[in-house]
């Protein structure tokens, strides 16, 4: 009804004094044909959503989508099977998979950068890579080349072990090859354990153990350094000998166990590392030679 | 006001009532349908961890604000064609033909009106009750029905309905 249908000049009574008869009995009947426009509109909504019911299995679809307090992201949640079907909800399903699937293909292409990346760097820098490792002051002999240059052979026999650059994640990878060793005597093999022992004693003086070291003079900084970094080892750096082998009748090879509660030094190295060095026999008493020394030492 | 003991008592006994207001917001009984699951999900998801005191107010808040986005969200208008793709039985033809003029004129109403409109007088919620939902005040509650009769009475597709109404003044 348009508002020119309710203003058509009316013949009732005014209602109230001075005020034009037409105008009130226009206004009422405009507000009465508003009432009747209202319960129209009301029946007009009740019986065109007659027959409109929810699903009947509307709960348990609610359920089923949110468990509560514990819904998933809306990005990684799956679209539900009932919206599938449905035309219009088609291309919004299809929009979810494809940005689901980009994500799911970025993880990928991630994750695979990731583990090519680690691979790169322990191939071609290394654990030691040159890098952190500190040159003992009279080696004059860098425990680990340079990428791109060859390590420099010590004068062993031509079958010796190799040690592996340490690594945090493997760091006891024996050698591939065994020197040919004999087994020492007994007087031999405690001297040799008392010469670790002593070397590796990690007490607060440096100097003592130094002296069961080849050229132990020329450590006393690396050291002293390496106390500073990981000074957890002090007092409880421990060492053991599992194999004990004679390369000549001055030198020796051995498999050493050190175990140790420093947790930097353990992060890096793990807290039980095992390692092959060795011994040598200096003016009659035998010492950890100035190789495994400054490997053990000098690259932690 | 009725209370619940559960969600699914709750479900049971307002799902229809509710999904015909998603119907008459939307238009549309497949946005409906989404609309009402959505809202019933974050009411469920409120069911345990705080107490509800109108469940159904909530859900119509919820809806009415999802279907406002729904609104704004949308870069091309859908027709309403729903009226053809229901199933139709023996005796749905005038209802459907009704339907369907009821919906398209509530579709001529922008989204604020025709919630008014939807709350005002199809669900009876007195103008305090729809002023809470929609987060406006009474006033405006009014204003927008008004408007909102004014357009409906005007609207082409309620011709005869204005004539029945016409009549029993």
């Amino acid at each position: 009804m348009s508002a020119d249908d309710t203003d058509h000049p009316d013949q009732g009574p005014a209602s109230h004094p001075g005020e034009p008869r037409g105008a009130s009995s226009g206004a009422s009947t405009a507000a009465a044909a508003d009432a009747a426009f209202e319960q129209v509109l009301r029946d007009l909504l009740d019986r065109s959503t007659r027959q409109v019911a929810a699903p009947t299995d509307l709960a348990a679809r609610v359920r089923t989508a949110t468990p509560a307090r514990h819904r998933a992201p809306r990005w990684c949640r799956l679209p539900q099977a009932r919206r599938l079907p449905q035309p219009e909800r088609g291309r919004k399903a299809w929009t979810s998979w494809w940005r689901r699937g980009v994500l799911v293909i970025a993880a990928a292409l991630a994750a695979g950068l990731l583990v090519l990346g680690g691979l790169i760097v322990d191939r071609y820098v290394g654990t030691g890579g040159g890098l952190n490792v500190v040159t003992p002051a009279g080696s004059g002999v860098s425990p680990w080349p340079t990428p791109g240059t060859a390590r420099p052979r010590r004068s062993r026999p031509a079958t010796a072990a190799i040690p592996s650059p340490p690594s945090p994640r493997a760091p006891s990878v024996p050698a591939t090859t065994l020197p040919a060793t004999t087994p020492p005597d007994q007087a031999t093999a405690d001297a040799i354990r008392a010469a670790f022992a002593g070397a590796f004693d990690a007490d607060a003086d440096p100097d003592n153990g130094l002296v069961y070291v080849q050229n132990g003079a020329g450590y006393h900084d690396i050291t002293v350094r390496f106390l500073q970094r990981y000074p957890g080892v002090i007092g409880n750096l421990r060492t053991s000998l599992t194999s004990i082998g004679l390369l000549g009748p001055d030198r020796a090879h051995v498999e050493v166990v050190i175990t140790h509660h420093d947790p930097a030094l353990g992060r890096q190295w793990g807290y039980t590392i095992n390692r092959p060095g060795d011994a040598v026999r200096v003016g009659g008493r035998w010492l950890v030679s100035a190789d495994t020394y400054s490997f053990l030492v000098g690259s932690a | 006001m009725a209370s619940y003991d559960t969600f699914e008592d709750f479900v049971t006994a307002s799902a229809d009532r509710l999904m015909r207001t998603a119907f008459l917001l939307t238009g549309n009984r497949h946005t409906a349908e989404d609309l009402l699951q959505g809202a019933l999900e974050r009411t469920y998801q409120q069911w345990n961890s705080r107490q509800i005191l109108a469940p159904e107010a909530y859900v119509r808040r919820a809806m009415v604000n999802a279907s406002t986005r729904i609104w704004r969200s949308r870069r091309f208008r859908e027709e309403p064609l729903d009226a053809s793709a229901d199933r139709v039985s023996a005796d749905d033809g005038p209802d459907l033909a009704l339907r369907d003029q009821v919906l398209r004129a509530l579709q001529e109403l922008p989204q604020r009106q025709r919630a008014v409109v939807v709350l005002r007088y199809f669900d009876d919620l007195p103008e305090a009750a729809v002023a809470d939902i929609l987060g406006c005040s009474v006033g405006s509650v009014k204003t927008h029905a008004s408007r909102a009769l004014a357009r409906l009475r005007m609207s082409d597709h309620l011709g005869d309905v204005r004539m029945r109404s016409d009549r029993g003044r």
